[in-house]
């Protein structure tokens, strides 16, 4: 029991401390809290701002042979009509890469049909934007001219049949199923970015603060020392998910209730967030665990946030492959480290979790931690003596 | 000095270091000593002799190569726990933590060491009041000056009253104030009857502080006892010349021929 205590004590002073930190602070507090609403304004202005700018653009189209009704559709739809007869592809082409022209159109007639062939450089915004006006014209006239050819025949467009889509899926499943394309992937960088911070902060940190030695006098076992430097890192890493989930949550459900999705409800349920957080707690353990093992290795804090660089990348993986439709966590893929708690993340999300899968996922992670725990304690065990060879 | 007051018992005791391409170290080349309850025992050399490698395996920060090192009656091989319980630790390398005031650091070293309740709050304001730290307990150490900063360490040092307290030159990197306090503590930790074993290379520290001189170098513990009987084992006139005296010879018999 007084061991359990000790250890309690160490684990509460070692969080105090990390919430102390400037930097910690900042990347667990400070930037999920601030960044999505600002990502997210930023991104709507940004849009609003591209969406205007395109409007302004003016398109520059070259026509060649054009019926009096194509000369008057895209003249009314506001583009800049040149028209020629003595066209060649070879001067168009090089128009369109000295960009005087944006696109040319040229129209044709076989067998009493009338072909539009429209020419454009699609490597730029502007040739891009001026076909799609064309095309759009095009589109809006060939509609209206079988519509007024059907009534002319005395049929009833009305009449025809229509098309009615029914999905069984609730707009809560879409938006679990949205957020499980991009979540898992999110989830797990922050995670371990979330991680990595505290996880050095502890064990070099505490060698470049001068209190390593001090903190290996504590009357207590070796194991406990690690231990609790691990709960302390797996407390700030839950966290920062926890802020970043919240604050992200709120930013897309004002994004979606802005452009009006009323099919997509990316409101996460209180189970989903437990479970979120169950998840990305054993992931963080884990990870926790890696790199408190990797940096007792590390002399300073720059050394040890090299060593624990390929790591990030480790973690981005799993959350690319989540995205692959036929992978799910089972009873196979929930023996793959990492890539189990990614299909996790994906099933609390999509609502497609099971039960078995995920306790083998949590039982695999917190062995393995409990294996880098052990071999960190290890290593620290062994670490005074070279610091003393070192020294003396 | 009888055996029952004996608190730090050092027999043969032997370090190596791994050193690259499996060359090795020997750091300290089996030395042997004791030091008693309300006794100061000196550990004398220069740099590189040894002295923090041995204080540093009696306070369990590592471990012999061979010998036996017991302090308090803990064995510091079979019970490090316990001896790190019996012991304050006090050296340039034992930091405070930054982030913490000193309140805090005393309560949590405290709390470590089995106190709770009244009793911790009682200890805590004790050593504060005791070191005057008054004025500065709710500062966070890291905005500390050096002399605030060594008495929030002695307060460390002394939370839990242990009975046998391990010094690794405690007075250098310090200014003239705090150097002052902290042979007075040293000084008023013997009148408690108090065991406390320093190292130092500061000849005239070790001649006011020390009631016996163990002169260590190249890990060999060459000679020891009071400094009248360093003084007189050598024939010199002051504790210098002993020292250097014994540091020659030892030379000399390394010279061949």
């Amino acid at each position: 029991m007084s061991r359990l205590l000790d250890l309690l004590h160490l684990f509460r002073v070692e969080v105090q401390s990390q919430y102390r930190d400037r930097q910690a602070l900042l990347y667990g507090v400070l930037l999920p809290v601030t960044l999505y609403p600002l990502l997210l304004f930023g991104l709507m202005q940004a849009t609003s701002i591209s969406a205007g700018l395109t409007e302004r653009i003016p398109s520059r189209v070259l026509l060649s042979h054009p019926p009096s009704w194509m000369k008057d559709a895209l003249s009314s739809a506001g583009l800049h009509l040149e028209t020629r007869l003595d066209l060649d592809n070879a001067g168009i082409r090089q128009r369109l890469h000295e960009g005087s022209l944006d696109a040319a159109v040229r129209v044709s007639s076989e067998e009493e049909k009338t072909v539009l062939q429209i020419t454009y450089d699609s490597s730029q915004e502007r040739s891009l934007e001026a076909e799609y006006r064309i095309v759009s014209c095009m589109e809006s006239v060939r509609a209206n001219r079988i519509i007024r050819w059907l009534r002319e025949r005395g049929f009833r467009p009305e009449d025809l049949p229509s098309i009615e889509e029914v999905s069984v899926t609730s707009s809560r499943q879409m938006g679990g199923f949205a957020l499980s394309l991009f979540l898992p992937g999110f989830l797990l960088v922050v995670a371990t970015m979330a991680v990595s911070h505290p996880a050095i902060d502890v064990t070099v940190g505490e060698r470049e603060r001068n209190t390593w030695e001090t903190t290996l006098l504590l009357p207590v076992p070796r194991a406990w020392i690690v231990a609790s430097k691990l709960f302390a890192v797996v407390i700030m890493a839950l966290g920062a998910v926890a802020l970043n989930l919240a604050s992200m949550s709120l930013s897309i459900q004002h994004l979606v209730s802005v452009l009006q999705v009323d099919a997509l409800d990316v409101t996460p349920s209180p189970s989903q967030v437990l479970l979120l957080l169950l998840a990305a707690g054993t992931y963080a353990l884990l990870m926790g665990s890696v790199m408190i093992l990797i940096s007792t290795r590390a002399s300073h804090f720059s050394e040890a946030q090299s060593l624990v660089a390929p790591l990030y990348l480790v973690s981005i993986l799993p959350g690319f492959l989540s995205t692959i439709s036929t992978l799910h966590l089972d009873r196979t893929t929930a023996w793959i480290p990492l890539l189990n708690v990614s299909l996790a993340f994906k099933g609390i999300l999509s609502h497609s979790l099971r039960g078995t899968p995920f306790l083998i996922h949590l039982l695999l992670s917190s062995l393995l931690a409990c294996f880098f725990t052990a071999w960190a304690s290890r290593a620290v065990r062994r670490q005074p003596l070279q610091e003393g060879a070192a020294r003396e | 000095m009888n055996d029952q007051e004996i608190l730090i018992q050092v027999s043969s005791l032997k370090k190596t270091f791994p050193r690259e391409a499996g060359n090795h170290v020997e750091a300290l080349k089996g030395i042997t000593f004791s030091c008693a309850k309300g006794e100061i025992y000196g550990l004398l050399g220069p740099n590189g002799a040894g002295k923090t490698t041995a204080l540093r395996i009696l306070a369990t920060l590592l471990r012999p190569s061979s010998g036996k090192a017991v302090v308090n009656g803990f064995d510091v091989m079979k019970s490090p726990v316990s001896v790190r319980r019996s012991l304050g630790f006090l050296s340039g390398t034992t930091g405070l933590y930054p982030r913490l005031t000193a309140r805090e650091t005393l309560e949590f070293f405290a709390r470590l060491f089995g106190m709770k309740g009244k009793e911790l709050t009682r200890r805590v304001q004790e050593v504060i009041h005791g070191l005057e730290m008054e004025s500065f307990s709710h500062v966070p150490c890291e905005k500390l000056s050096t002399g605030m900063k060594q008495r929030v360490s002695i307060g460390r040092t002394l939370i839990h009253d242990p009975d046998v307290l391990i010094l690794d030159e405690p007075t250098t990197g310090l200014d003239v104030l705090a150097a002052a306090g902290t042979r007075d503590f040293i000084q008023s930790a013997k009148a408690r009857g108090k065991c406390v074993l320093m190292s130092t290379h500061i000849m005239s520290e070790a001649e006011t502080l020390c009631d016996r001189l163990g002169i260590l170098h190249e890990g060999q513990l060459l000679s020891e006892g009071s400094v009248e009987e360093l003084k007189e084992k050598t024939g010199e006139k002051n504790l210098e010349d002993a020292f250097l005296r014994c540091i020659r010879r030892q030379a000399g018999k390394g010279i061949p021929g």
